[in-house]
């Protein structure tokens, strides 16, 4: 049995309201759709390496037999049969990633990016769509949920085109944040020396604030040109945003701070703190991690893929662990969290090395992705699974790089594969980065969006072309292929 | 304002009870002739009873009007109301037609009422048929006559209609460097940026036509089935239909080599594109003589009102100097003429290198370097051993130096430069640490450094533009000649003997600089990598280590990536937007290389890339030159050359004639040293061939005004749109021509002016985009939207953090320096501190600037003002002459306006007030001052003053803040303290410790200040 999304959240809310009804006469809690973190492994990763091994010397180091199990998930060693291997912040351990995180984990094989363009393919894996034009699904999700939030849409780089949908912050050092979140101490933290006193500060703000309302009649009286005219209302409103600041500021005192050589984790940590300020300051961030483009030295011991994909997971294992394990995030976990993770497309087999170099390996446009549901998400995402898959050859040929195989509709809306790359048929479908986006759209809670009068839904505006008719109609009957199994 | 004028409608119809089948057709019944005519918002309406064949018949009647107040611009958009009456009038399948095919279909079902509105759009002006067909009965309700006394000339209605519509689908390979020039095709579309875009345009598709119809290539219309013909709504009298509408939409059935562009479902564009062709075979506009205040020329300029020449000057000197015109020069400016002449100093000024710099950066993105360890592959460098030595730990390659050990660097059995009484020789070992750590830094940022101080140096010169990349020779400082080679032991003197030794003054060596050429020396061993060559084979910034390994190749990449930077950043050719780029049909088992040579899509885009990554031969890899020639590939790859013109020398059959680009590189293996063999390590370099080429094309101008447009204005360049459904579809298109013939003027500068930077600045500067202030008048919903798509106009975009960095310095008079420490980089100036969350790029992973206000930079903001008059009011009174203060010359600490009692004291206030009024003026650039703003500035004053003599708790301090006390210099190096007790005199200026406040003055002066710094005023450009 499947539940549709919102028979899912009303029963959340409903169960909520019995908890509280003692304290309260009426608890009318809004359901609130989950927040949403993209990771970006940056200019191609090779999912060989982890999500999605093959033991064929052409593709990999390890064998067949080397492959592991671990998490529910089968998965590539890091070297020999030893597991990728990360460290634990919260707990200052080390774990073995798949083993403590891939239950969490649903792992999508087979996903054709259809490009081998560092321009292109992080536009595919992020917006769900070849074409430029489109924003990327965090800015969506910020846009819907809080566009006026003081880091609505956060980033480290990468793909995070909002077209204009949402404003964008870049992303950056923890105690930058906290300097800017005091603007009226010394330092960012919270008991350094003042500039003005409290009141004094308070008239320097209201000053400010009367002089942007007399700048807005001027410019309106002048006739100034309307990017003028809504940049300054913008920048008046943006002031406004101080107190969600300070809440942040707040939060990051709160939690040990997280400055890891890591910066995947450093990112990682400052997204969390701005979603789990009550409200969120934050609805959304794009973490943009690495550069996997291992043309060459793919195998270095220090430099080569392995190691920067471990870095990758442990970053991912970070925000696991804290927002299933660490109470100061409770609230967020309460929210629900939805953790997507991609990369421009995948790599081919072996190339031959370039001049002295060691061999690598070239751009491939099937890859794989992984989407992580926490907290509240998790009831709905199936992980510790893998759908889609792929293989090395077509009919006994090797190929020069993973061929997916073609996905279709059990009875009970479940994606199977079909049997061979080149299998046509009734039902029969390629998965594409834009079925991804399209099922995480609804997962997400944007087809539910309540747009102003006269305006259309984001997901409208931006409609995703060339989804799958069959996939597109199990999303609307309430199923979501990419996150649930039956 | 033009409007439309609709002239004569009226419809009358009358409708029969539905019936199936046997039904009565409908009677015709016009009686009402014309309709009124309408003027400003031109409705038309008629209405009548007719007669029908019973009693109960369901009458229509039909008006029409325009939806827009101010259609004005060619398109025309109205409805048809048509109420049905009657028994059966509900529910009804309505389609309305217009005869000859002009106005759009429309359609829909009646309600339950009988009432339907169809909206029509018309691109095109006539006397149209309407019939309304009602459940399968058509009734012709009569004429009209859409006439646009606003007339859009033919290029305007290409530009901002056909081209964004289809033809922008086409020129992916319709293209002088294109596919299907390649195969013969004659049809060849310009790029937007080609002189005359539009006209040519125009005059490409009025050729085909004209050539289609001659020589027989039209399609015979009889050959089509009805729903090809429905498709492209033939008339029964059309025998023909050119070949320029069949190709692109029944490509597949005409064979034509791109398929399908524009889709039969897409029945508007479709509608559009042939009206287009319609008025282009026609051979005049059909607005006509009669045209009333016709507008032929589509430019929002017209919209606007522009700065005065005082305003362009001091938004010019603050934009590109980051400073205030002087009072002296903003009186010589009296007009256009006088403001040409005040902007030749302000563009001269050697601040305008600075800003030009970060602009030319924004386009290449090569200060990404300054954050990386360069990494160079293989032994093609000829400098990489030397280099390496300068890396930190686990850098590739041998003998990396361990930065965690400060000298190990340096350590004496690995010193690289080896700068004993023997030069030349690697091996022996030198007692003296020359290259430490601080060292690094420099070499590192030199090199990265080097493609933007060839830009400079161009500038500075005033030399050709072009130089950038034919230019024969690279700028180097001591750090880079070093590294490069080119220095005797001295570290000073060169090699050669005649380039000017650098001074001995270490202290200026990250800006001195001289203009050289990488020779062959001892020390770098260029020779010996490749006998041919006696220096590094320097093609401007193509050749330059940052620039290549910004670019980088690799084995499958082939340099195609170098190719894509020729086309998009030196000719202006969106190479990306080409061809829809997917891979979803690869064929089992085929290499992706080979697709580049013979498969769609793949083919468009490499037909231009692929023969210019032939030039790069010479160079490879992340950054190093590859001194051997790169054997011939035989596969995949296009032969050298650019356009179609094969590279000379390459030894192919066909060198410097024009051939068709499917040729294979036939290189052969002659290993004679003079061709392109397999074998032949010996071949020059042949990128040079490819600059001049590159730098004579017509692009190349347009090219190069683009990022100094983009930079100078914060307007984005804008690509025409694509999809009817974007509302803005209209808006975005106008604003797209519109900027277009910004751009165009910019360009007729570049070429006026002998192909150099000076005009296009000049230009730029004097242009509408930079100067925008206002609108002219009251504008239509569309208009403004159009004109807020291009982003100009005084005050819209925040100021960014590189500049408003510059200007706090010279307008406030002290750095703001990240947490009040000199020593340390600015805060604006660094992205570890402020500068990304003020909307800055790093060039590696966040590669476009912000512009708008978003919370963080009003964040920011508040900081910037806090923080800065911290600092500034207090070191501003430390100066104790007030003739020589930046801000406080009119008042002193002892001016208090107000006694203990709260009484104003007349002569301090006044001081207080002119003190103001001078702020306002040198910090928001404000010529008449605002008096409200005056008040406002004296009320905080007054307040805070008050606040700080009566704390809502304890007792306020007599001294100023610890961290904002004026105590010594604020500067980097060494910070002479002032003295507790009387003045010391530093460069010139006599200054005295303020920590004391006991008037809480100097406080009250530092919140007006933070209010001032904070507010829109500063912060927008």
């Amino acid at each position: 049995m499947h539940i549709k999304r919102r028979t899912f959240l009303q029963a959340t809310v409903v169960a909520t309201a019995a908890v509280v009804i003692g304290k309260q006469a009426r608890a009318q809690a809004a359901p609130l759709p989950p927040l949403f973190i993209s990771v970006e492994a940056n200019q191609a990763w090779d999912t060989t390496t982890s999500v999605d091994p093959h033991g064929n010397p052409a593709f990999s180091l390890y064998t067949e037999d080397q492959i592991l199990t671990s998490g529910g998930l089968r998965v590539a060693p890091f070297e020999g049969t030893t597991p990728f291997s990360v460290r634990r912040l919260r707990t200052a351990d080390t774990v073995d990633f798949f083993a403590t995180f891939g239950g969490f984990i649903r792992v999508v094989n087979g996903v054709d990016h259809r490009t081998v363009s560092h321009d292109i393919g992080p536009r595919h894996a992020f917006s769900g769509s070849l074409r430029d034009g489109f924003p990327a699904l965090g800015a969506m999700v910020a846009a819907v949920q809080g566009p006026n939030l003081p880091l609505a849409f956060l980033s480290s780089g990468g793909f995070d085109d909002t077209q204009g949908i949402v404003t964008l912050t870049r992303s950056g050092r923890q105690s930058i944040v906290r300097e800017l979140a005091r603007p009226n101490r010394s330092t960012g933290a919270a008991t350094s020396a003042q500039f003005f006193p409290d009141d004094v500060d308070a008239l320097v703000r209201d000053a400010q604030r009367a002089r942007d309302a007399r700048r807005g009649t001027l410019l309106d009286a002048r006739r100034a040109l309307r990017k003028a005219v809504t940049n300054h209302a913008a920048m008046a409103s943006a002031r406004g945003a101080e107190e969600g600041f300070l809440d942040l500021a707040n939060v990051l005192d709160a939690s040990p701070a997280t400055a890891d050589t890591n910066t995947l984790i450093s990112a990682a940590s400052l997204a969390l703190a701005g979603m789990r300020t009550v409200p969120a300051a934050c609805a959304s961030a794009h973490l943009s991690f690495g550069n996997f483009d291992t043309h060459f030295d793919h195998d270095d011991d220090v430099t080569g893929h392995r190691v920067r994909m471990r870095d990758l997971l442990e970053g991912v294992g970070h925000l696991i662990d804290e927002i299933e394990n660490n109470p100061a995030n409770a609230a967020l976990k309460a929210r629900g969290v939805l953790i997507y993770v991609s990369s421009d497309f995948g790599r081919t087999a072996y190339n031959g090395g370039e001049d002295d170099g060691a061999r690598g390996k070239d751009h491939w446009p099937v890859t794989s992705a992984m989407v992580i549901g926490l907290g509240a998400m998790r009831p709905r995402v199936s992980g510790g699974t893998t759908i889609g898959r792929t293989t090395p050859f077509i009919d006994g040929v090797l190929q020069p790089g993973l061929r997916a195989m073609p996905l279709r509709f059990d009875a009970n809306d479940n994606l199977v594969p079909g049997t061979s790359p080149t299998q046509t048929g009734a039902g029969l479908f390629a998965l594409t980065a834009t079925e991804v986006n399209f099922a995480l759209r609804d997962a997400l809670g944007l087809n539910d969006e309540e747009p102003a009068a006269g305006t259309a839904r984001l997901v409208d505006r931006f409609a995703l072309p060339e989804v799958d008719a069959g996939f597109t109609a199990v999303v609307a009957a309430g199923r979501n292929p990419i996150l649930n199994d039956v | 304002m033009p409007r439309l004028r609709l002239v004569a409608f009226v419809a009358l119809a009358t409708a029969s009870a539905l019936c199936v089948g046997g039904c009565p057709p409908l009677p015709v019944d016009d009686g009402g002739g014309p309709g009124e005519e309408g003027e400003g918002e031109g409705e038309g309406e008629g209405e009548g009873g007719g007669e029908g064949e019973g009693e109960d018949l369901p009458t229509a009647t039909v008006a029409l009007r325009p939806q827009f107040a101010l259609p004005a611009d060619g398109v025309s958009a109205f409805s048809i109301s048509i109420q049905l009456a009657g028994p059966h009038a509900g529910g009804r399948a309505v389609t309305v037609r217009t005869v000859p095919a002009g106005p759009d279909d429309g359609g829909g079902t009646s309600g339950a009422d009988g009432s339907l509105v169809v909206d029509l759009v018309s691109t095109i002006a006539g006397t149209f048929a309407i019939e309304v067909d009602v459940d399968g009965f058509v009734v012709d309700v009569g004429d009209a006559t859409v006439e646009f006394s606003v007339c859009r000339s033919l290029e305007d209605t290409f530009l901002v209609d056909a081209w964004p519509v289809a033809l922008s689908r086409c020129v992916g390979c319709h293209n002088e460097f294109g596919f299907s020039p390649s195969l013969g095709a004659r049809f060849v579309l310009p790029f937007p940026g080609d002189d005359g875009f539009a006209s040519r345009g125009v005059a490409a598709v009025r050729d085909m036509l004209a050539f289609t119809a001659a020589d027989g290539l039209d399609v015979d219309t009889a050959t089509l089935t009805p729903e090809q013909r429905a498709t492209l709504l033939l008339e029964d009298d059309e025998a023909t239909l050119p070949l320029m509408l069949a190709n692109p939409i029944l490509g597949d059935i005409t064979g034509h080599t791109g398929g399908v562009v524009i889709s039969p479902a897409e029945a508007v564009e479709i509608r559009r594109f042939r009206s287009f062709i319609a008025r282009v075979e026609a051979g005049a506009d059909t607005c006509g003589a009669d045209s009333v205040n016709g507008i032929s020329d589509e430019d929002l300029v017209q919209e606007l009102t522009l700065l005065s020449p005082r305003e362009t000057l001091k938004r010019a000197a603050l934009t590109l100097n980051a400073r205030n015109p002087s009072a002296a020069e903003l009186l010589a400016v009296t007009d256009e003429a006088t403001l040409a002449t005040a902007l030749d100093s302000v563009i001269d000024d050697v601040r305008t290198e600075v800003r030009l710099l970060e602009v030319w950066n924004d386009w290449l993105l090569t200060d990404a370097a300054l954050g990386q360890a360069p990494t160079y592959v293989g032994q093609s460098f000829p400098l990489r051993t030397f280099f390496e030595k300068l890396q930190s730990e686990g850098a590739r390659g041998n003998n990396s130096c361990n930065d965690s050990v400060a000298t190990d660097c340096c350590r004496v059995a690995e010193d690289p430069l080896n700068l004993d009484a023997d030069p030349d020789n690697n091996v022996t070992p030198r007692p003296e640490n020359v290259l430490c750590e601080q060292k690094r830094l420099e070499v590192r940022t030199a090199l990265a450094r080097e493609p933007l101080e060839i830009l400079r140096r161009i500038w500075r010169d005033d030399r050709p533009a072009s130089q950038m990349i034919t230019g024969e020779f690279t700028i180097v400082n001591p750090a880079l000649a070093r590294i490069y080679g080119l220095l005797q032991g001295d570290g000073r003197t060169f090699r050669d003997g005649t380039t000017t030794a650098f001074n001995a003054t270490p202290a200026d060596d990250a800006t001195e600089t001289r203009l050289v050429r990488v020779i062959n020396t001892a020390a770098n061993r260029i020779t010996t990598r490749n006998a041919s060559l006696d220096a590094w084979p320097h093609q401007g910034i193509l050749s330059t280590p940052s620039w290549l390994r910004r670019y980088a190749t690799t084995t499958s990449n082939r340099e195609r990536t170098r190719a894509r930077f020729i086309y998009e950043g030196l000719l202006g050719v969106p190479v990306m937007q080409l061809a829809a780029f997917a891979t979803p049909e690869i064929p089992a088992g085929k290499s992706l290389e080979n697709l580049t040579w013979d498969t769609q899509p793949c083919i468009v885009c490499h037909t231009l890339l692929d023969p210019v990554a032939g030039t790069f031969n010479h160079f490879t890899g992340s950054g190093g030159a590859l001194i051997a020639r790169r054997p011939c590939r035989a596969d995949g790859m296009r032969a050298p050359g650019f356009g179609f013109v094969a590279l000379p020398g390459s030894g192919d059959a066909d060198e410097g004639l024009p051939r068709p680009a499917l040729d294979l590189d036939d290189c052969v293996a002659t290993g004679d040293g003079t061709g392109a063999g397999a074998n032949d390590t010996q071949a020059p370099a042949r990128l040079d061939w490819l600059t001049d080429q590159v730098s004579a094309h017509p692009r190349f101008a347009y090219a190069v005004v683009l990022p100094l447009f983009e930079g100078l204005t914060g307007a984005p360049i804008l690509n025409a749109p694509d999809s009817l459904v974007d509302p803005d579809f209209t808006a975005k298109a106008r604003a797209f021509a519109s900027q277009q013939k910004e751009i165009a003027r910019a360009v007729a500068a570049f070429r006026a002016g002998n192909g150099r930077f000076r005009p296009v600045v000049k230009a730029i500067v004097l242009g509408a985009s930079f100067r925008a202030a206002a609108t002219a008048g009251d504008q239509d919903a569309d208009t403004n939207r159009a004109l807020e798509l291009l982003r100009v106009g005084d005050g819209a975009l925040l100021t960014t953090p590189e500049v408003l960095d510059r200007k706090i310095t010279a307008l406030v008079g002290v750095p703001w320096a990240h947490l009040r420490n000199p020593a340390a980089t600015n805060a604006l100036a660094d992205d570890a501190f402020y500068s990304i969350f003020a909307g800055g790029i790093d060039s590696a992973t966040v590669t476009v600037r912000s512009r708008d206000p978003v919370a963080v930079r009003a964040a920011v903001a508040r900081r910037l003002g806090n923080e800065v008059s911290c600092i500034a009011v207090p070191q501003d009174f430390s100066i104790v002459d007030p003739a020589q203060r930046r801000l406080f010359g009119d008042v002193e600490m002892s001016d208090v306006p107000i006694d203990a009692d709260g009484n104003v004291v007349a002569a301090a206030d006044a001081r207080v007030r002119t003190q103001i009024r001078t702020l306002h003026q040198t910090l928001w650039n404000e010529d008449v001052i605002d008096e409200a703003e005056v008040d406002a500035s004296h009320a905080l004053f007054i307040a805070a003053l008050q606040a700080y003599r009566s704390p809502t708790t304890g007792t306020t301090p007599v001294n100023i803040g610890a961290t904002c006390q004026a105590v010594s210099a604020f500067v980097r190096g060494t910070r002479t303290p002032y003295p507790a007790n009387g003045t010391v005199v530093i460069d010139g200026i006599e200054r005295r410790r303020v920590n004391a406040d006991p008037d809480f003055v100097v406080r009250a002066w530092s919140a007006v200040l933070s209010s001032i710094l904070a507010d829109s005023r500063f912060l927008f450009e």
